[in-house]
């Protein structure tokens, strides 16, 4: 891959991890489906780049599962924003998810300023900046994947969990698409399984508890094992 | 290893899925639903009986495999006994959930084409677990765990109650994080081996001995690391485990029945089959999954013995019994791995049968906390006799099949000198016979609480399509426990056939 195309890639992975940290703060929920939706446009943007930039022809088919990502699944019938229309706005932004969010924001301005620097010189070995560059990006598909599993370990609200999956799934093609991109029956897997079933099962039970209960905060609702009875 | 051509092989799932499509789009009537649905698991039972005679016929003194579709379908008998086990369980599950599903879920609205899901969902599940066993690929054998994660969680929902709903989204989430983990784990081996120009870019599960010598050996940490978080998440081993006491407890009886028997069973299987990449070479590794294991034998149970809601208790003893099976196979030598397998079956029979007594007691009395049941043997008879089978067995009382697949892992313990493993299992299980008996008693013995007292007496126990699978399951655990040489034949070529992967 070209240094400019692998730079560009860089920059846009870094605004997808910018657009997965807005569409997780904000409280609205239906705007943090947008901002998940420009998230997802990065993605899209990367993979095209990735593609035009190698000639793979495989990974046009990761930017066609990106673009599932972007605009399908928000707008299916259950997907984020038919649900999010529906659940009442108490979300709240999680002191715990907002420090660690600082945490890995100074971690990716640190690791982008260390590494960059050396690449941006105009001396020094092509192949040398083009190793580089590559490992930052993946450093920056590894951010989206530890970003993600934050997400999941400090937020209680179901809607900003799902979110958390579907965050850290990105994180984890963008590491696939750099290490192995000819598999391309990866993108049959993630499009069939976490993009499309896990996520809309997920969502379909949010979706009920925001009916039903008007909460789909997991502290609000309480845990399974208190009450007994089974129906 | 003799690779032999079967044509048999992958069309397996294919049954179950067809009756699958038939049952959910089919507007015929409960009875053909249940035609359907048996057609979709019997034959297939019976065309893998078929293909484990093939198997265990040795083909000039060496030990034969199936394979069809250029080595991407592969089935050895650890495979096909993990098949024929999903396919009795289903089918008794199935065979159980024609009587108490329509009872529980009552005349709520689309109760028809909730039924027609639920089986549907049901035979989907057998349809992707035969998939996940016969699957000769890494990321394909992550994607069918994915597709049967999905459609357990939608069967954990069935009933669509808060707790059911909050518990299939856990399970959904958390399984799906593991096997994203997973993914992770085979990405940084096959980036590995591609980068080195190797052609080994398919990530087949028999080739994984072959990995293990070329993936440095950090890499190869990492990726262990992810596999067994991964594998023990789906197998609800702890510390990976925070998911399973909510989808067993309020999951259908049937569902939980199925979970438990045999959907947690894809953990320590995925761990067998991945174990070539640690052993001979890793074998710290197996030491550190058996030390995971034998906390959470202990742990479980010491949490099952402070609940007072029944599936609950049945939940925790699951996450004890799961550290058995991975216990034996992380021993990685013939015993071990025999007794873990051993395990896997006995625990299938007997915890089965224990979820559905805990379902014919919410479909009798409809309750499930041990504090509000009482003397319900004069009541429900057939169920307290097979509660005490299933409870007994499990326990690990001598003449049960319990017995004899834990003192198989015992055995394997004392051989390979570990004596802390030993003495934690040894009190576990005294641990585990309490917490069940103690339950058994609670529930069916002594006078009858002012709850049951409440209830009108008379009317059959429960439905003969209900009481059919529990008989079945409780003879069966008798006569392993009487002749456990009954399953010496599948047991001995399973093990085997780990033992050639990790050799390989």
């Amino acid at each position: 891959m070209s240094f400019s195309g692998s730079l560009l890639v860089l920059l846009l992975s870094l605004a997808a991890l910018g657009f997965a940290m807005l569409a997780v703060e904000t409280v609205p929920l239906l705007r943090s489906t947008y901002w998940y939706v420009a998230h997802s446009g990065c993605l899209v943007a990367v993979y095209l780049v990735y593609a035009f930039d190698t000639g793979n022809r495989f990974l046009f088919a990761w930017a066609g599962l990106a673009v599932v990502n972007a605009v399908i699944l928000p707008f299916l019938y259950g997907g984020l924003k038919y649900t999010a229309v529906r659940i009442p706005p108490e979300a709240r932004s999680s002191h715990l998810g907002a420090a660690l969010l600082g945490v890995v924001a100074l971690a990716a301005f640190i690791a982008a300023a260390t590494f960059s620097r050396p690449q941006l010189q105009v001396s020094g070995s092509p192949l040398t900046q083009l190793g580089s560059a590559v490992s930052l990006n993946l450093l920056a598909a590894a951010l989206l994947f530890v970003y993600g599993i934050i997400i999941l370990l400090t937020r209680r609200h179901l809607f900003k969990l799902a979110l958390g999956l579907l965050i850290m799934t990105a994180g984890a093609h963008l590491t696939l698409v750099q290490m192995a991109p000819d598999i391309f029956t990866m993108v049959e897997i993630e499009v069939l399984t976490k993009v499309i079933g896990t996520v809309f099962a997920m969502l379909y039970a949010v979706r009920l508890l925001a009916e039903r209960y008007q909460t789909t905060d997991a502290g609000i609702l309480g845990g399974p094992g208190g009450e007994g009875g089974e129906t | 290893m003799i690779h032999q051509s079967s044509l048999l092989l992958p069309a397996l799932p294919f049954i179950p899925l067809l009756a699958a499509l038939y049952v959910a789009f089919s507007e015929s009537g409960e009875t053909s639903r249940r035609a359907a649905f048996l057609a979709g698991t019997l034959p297939t039972l019976v065309v893998t009986a078929y293909l484990m005679v093939q198997t265990r016929t040795p083909h000039e003194g060496r030990p034969v495999v199936l394979t069809a579709w250029n080595e991407v379908v592969y089935a050895d008998l650890l495979s096909l006994m993990m098949v024929s086990l999903t396919l009795l369980l289903v089918t008794l599950v199935g065979l159980y959930s024609f009587s108490y599903i329509p009872h529980e879920l009552g005349q709520v609205p689309a109760r028809g084409r909730s039924l027609r899901t639920y089986y549907s969902l049901l035979l989907v599940v057998a349809a992707f677990m035969i998939m996940t066993v016969t699957i000769n690929h890494l990321f394909f054998m992550f994607l069918v765990i994915e597709v049967a994660t999905i459609c357990v969680s939608l069967l954990v929902a069935t009933f669509k109650t808060k707790f059911a709903l909050i518990a299939s989204f856990k399970y959904n989430l958390l399984v799906v994080m593991a096997m994203l983990f997973a993914v992770l784990g085979a990405i940084l081996l096959f980036g590995e081996t591609s980068a080195e120009g190797l052609s080994l870019s398919r990530l087949s599960v028999l080739e994984m001995g072959e990995l293990a010598l070329l993936v440095p050996a950090p890499l190869l940490l990492i990726a262990a690391a992810c596999f067994v978080g991964a594998f023990g998440t789906k197998g609800g081993m702890m510390p990976f485990h925070t998911w399973l006491p909510d989808a067993h407890s309020e999951a259908p009886a049937p569902i939980s029945a199925l979970l438990s028997g045999l959907i947690i069973t894809v953990g320590p299987f995925g761990f067998a089959r991945t174990a070539a990449l640690f052993v001979p070479k890793y074998s710290s590794i197996m030491i550190s999954v058996a030390a995971l294991a034998c906390a959470s034998v202990v742990i479980g149970i010491v949490v099952a013995l402070a609940q007072d809601d029944l599936k609950r208790l049945l939940a925790y003893s699951s996450i004890s019994q799961i550290g058995y099976i991975f216990l034996g196979i992380a021993l990685a030598d013939y015993l071990g791995i025999y007794g873990g397998l051993f395990h896997l079956v006995t625990h299938l029979l007997a915890k089965s049968l224990l979820f559905l007594c805990a379902g014919a007691i919410i479909y009798r009395v409809g309750l499930r906390r041990i504090s509000d049941l009482s003397g319900l043997a004069r009541r429900m008879p057939l169920t307290a006799v097979c509660f005490f089978v299933g409870s007994l067995s499990m326990g690990g009382l001598p003449f049960m099949a319990g017995f004899m697949s834990k003192y198989t892992i015992i055995l394997a313990l004392a051989q390979a000198e570990l004596w802390w493993a030993l003495v934690i299992t040894a009190l576990a299980g005294t641990l585990t016979l309490a917490a069940l008996v103690w339950a058994a008693h609670r529930v069916f013995w002594g006078p009858e609480s002012e709850k049951v007292a409440a209830i009108p007496v008379g009317g059959r126990e429960i439905p003969r399509l209900m009481a059919l699978p529990m008989v079945l399951l409780a003879v069966a655990i008798v006569a392993v426990g009487l002749v456990p040489g009954l399953l010496y034949p599948m047991l001995d070529g399973a093990a085997r056939s780990i033992l050639a992967l990790m050799a390989a």
